[in-house]
């Protein structure tokens, strides 16, 4: 893949992956909210699940634009994007060194990939 | 991992060392440990039946047919079925820590993968593996030292209030 290129279908596919990964924090917030509200929780749930399935589709949309070997390790977002979200609209405060750890976390999951 | 300190009781792995003791009970804590190790086991076993189930999905763009073939195969019920047991697992397990917490641990499902493919796949260990799995664990060992719970007055409002355990708000 050249990324010097002007914008290409893989750069549509990163979008996507990027994307997809903001989604999954916004449905995992979702699915916390749902656990801590004992009457809306349904409405919650079902928000969250609804967002998982847009995930997958906005995923599966980036693999058909993108390398495996470049989706997956991109995907690895997800751990930075759902700890993004808990901060923002939880506003849970795991201090530096959470932060530290999922950056680890991200590293070592990208690193995992198939074939890079 | 040497570089926990050797005071550390084994169950002390996700409890912070700043929250206070009262917080999180032993017990709790142990069933919060065992619920994130369920949770990745799980993860890692629906990891690998989920993949049996896409490779034997027939070479078809309709999604019809590609559906209908997915419902004819008993392991796709049973990942369905697995999927909802995830489910209802991780949320009793978000109602008593941290999301930010959490979910960064389940990462731990990259290590099961990751040593299932190199001793039953036969997979050849490779160095960038090793650095891999040495990164998450790295990574997780840095976040079990951050307090389980931080938030939330809007979400549990009393919590703070009774620090007698988590199980209070169930």
């Amino acid at each position: 893949m050249n990324w010097t290129d002007a914008p290409t279908l893989a750069h549509v596919g990163a979008l996507l992956v990027v994307l997809a990964a903001i989604v999954e924090g916004l449905a995992q917030v979702s699915l916390k909210v749902g656990a801590h509200a004992p009457r809306r929780a349904r409405a919650w749930v079902a928000l969250g699940v609804a967002l998982f399935v847009i995930e997958v589709v906005l995923y599966t949309g980036g693999l058909k634009w993108l390398d495996v070997s470049v989706a997956y390790p991109l995907s690895a977002l997800n751990y930075a994007a759902v700890v993004a979200a808990s901060a923002l609209f939880l506003k849970e405060r795991g201090g530096r060194r959470r932060w530290w750890g999922v950056a680890l976390i991200v590293l070592g999951a990208a690193l995992s990939a198939p074939d890079l | 991992m040497n570089t926990n300190p050797p005071a550390d009781a084994p169950t002390a792995h996700a409890a912070s060392p700043a929250s206070p003791p009262a917080a999180s009970s032993p017990a709790s804590t142990r069933l919060i440990v065992g619920a994130l190790g369920a949770t990745v086991l799980l993860d890692s076993f629906v990891q690998v039946l989920w993949k049996r189930v896409a490779v034997a999905l027939p070479d078809s763009s309709d999604p019809w047919a590609l559906g209908a073939a997915v419902l004819h195969q008993p392991a796709a019920w049973l990942l369905i079925a697995l999927f909802l047991v995830q489910l209802v697992l991780w949320m009793r397990l978000l109602k008593h820590v941290d999301l930010s917490f959490a979910q960064p641990i389940t990462s731990l499902s990259y290590l099961g993968v990751g040593l299932l493919s190199v001793w039953v796949l036969g997979e050849p260990f490779s160095l960038r593996k090793g650095v891999s799995i040495g990164l998450i664990l790295c990574g997780v060992w840095l976040i079990s030292g951050t307090p389980m719970r931080t938030a939330g007055r809007g979400l549990h409002p009393r919590q703070d209030a009774h620090p007698a355990s988590p199980e209070h708000t169930a």
